[in-house]
């Protein structure tokens, strides 16, 4: 028999050996107390999943909002400056007007 | 329906009701995710990744018997074993948001345990000023938790796997008793799979000399 087969054969009587308590409390006793550590605090990232990231989310389309205002109000701006730099000439019965500042 | 009928029929789940896994088999379903052959797992840890940290329930019971004996075996007390579930659970709950959805939870929490028992057995050694290459066994006997079912053979086994350097004897658990293969025990300890078949090989030639009486028929 080969050394693989040796461990293999090991290994199969070696299964017996898993961890069995003898207090089978601890079954009962170690879900209770990870439940309680993990009910009394979420993890961070849970945190941030229910709170900060909705108000992150809202923040951020408030500052986009603000900024495409922004922007929409300065090149309306702009518009009204243009057309008001620009003197304008208007021609009734041959006579030519300026309309500028 | 066919996935509530076969999530229902199938595995051990613990105290949660039919209502509950039907529920973690539709999360399931519906975030399109296959965690292995279990469809509640996923659903259950896409519940917890949305907030629902009852949903934690169901993994702590699916995997807290195996966690605590890859524990146990390697600290080799009942306490420390318990403890280290513990925190093995407690940490891959605080940092769930990184475990990548779809994936089996198992791996990660045996990972996750092995790295802190290691932490132990080397605080132990680092208290006895000895390193984990030491020649000699380190002392841990703590037998009172072996299976009473075991008999002589397998006090046998057990006795020549905690006399091997300690880790070949930690490698050799997760081997033999814990039944990992190779490339499972490298991602638990950290180690590459060449090192685990050296340490594996190593502690083979040892059983093999412990244990000649016992598979005489493994020298023809």
């Amino acid at each position: 028999m080969s050394d693989d087969k040796l461990l293999e054969r090991i290994r199969n009587d070696a299964r017996q050996l898993r961890y069995e308590p003898k207090d089978d409390a601890i079954w009962t006793r170690l879900p209770a107390r990870i439940s309680e550590r993990v009910q009394a605090r979420g993890s961070v990232a849970q945190l941030l999943a229910s709170w900060f990231r909705p108000i992150a989310v809202s923040l951020t389309a408030l500052a986009l909002a603000a900024a495409l205002g922004l922007t929409w109000m300065e090149r309306s701006q702009n518009v009204l400056d243009t057309i008001a730099a620009s003197p304008i000439d208007v021609s009734v019965g041959g006579d030519t007007f300026s309309v500028a500042d | 329906m066919a996935v509530a009928i076969g999530v229902l029929e199938s595995a051990e789940y613990g105290p949660f009701s039919s209502l509950q896994r039907l529920m973690f088999a539709v999360q399931s379903k519906s975030a399109g995710h296959g965690v292995g052959n279990d469809p509640v797992e996923a659903g259950a840890i896409a519940a917890v990744k949305g907030g629902d940290n009852r949903s934690y329930d169901y993994l702590v019971s699916k995997y807290m018997k195996r966690v605590v004996s890859i524990a146990w075996g390697i600290v080799r007390n009942a306490h420390d074993a318990e403890d280290l579930a513990q925190e093995a659970f407690v940490k891959a709950f605080q940092t769930i948001g990184r475990f990548k959805t779809g994936e089996p939870f198992g791996p990660w929490i045996y990972r996750i345990v092995t790295n802190l028992a290691l932490d132990v057995v080397k605080r132990r050694q680092r208290f006895r000023h000895e390193e984990l290459s030491d020649a000699q066994p380190a002392e841990r006997r703590d037998r009172a938790d072996l299976p009473a079912v075991t008999g002589e053979l397998g006090r046998r086994i057990d006795e020549a796997i905690e006399s091997l350097p300690e880790m070949q004897r930690i490698v050799a658990r997760l081997y033999l008793v814990e039944q990992f293969d190779h490339a499972e025990i490298a991602v638990m300890t950290g180690l590459s799979e060449g090192t685990i078949r050296s340490h594996l090989s190593l502690a083979r030639g040892k059983l093999k000399t412990r244990l000649a009486d016992l598979y005489e028929d493994a020298h023809e």
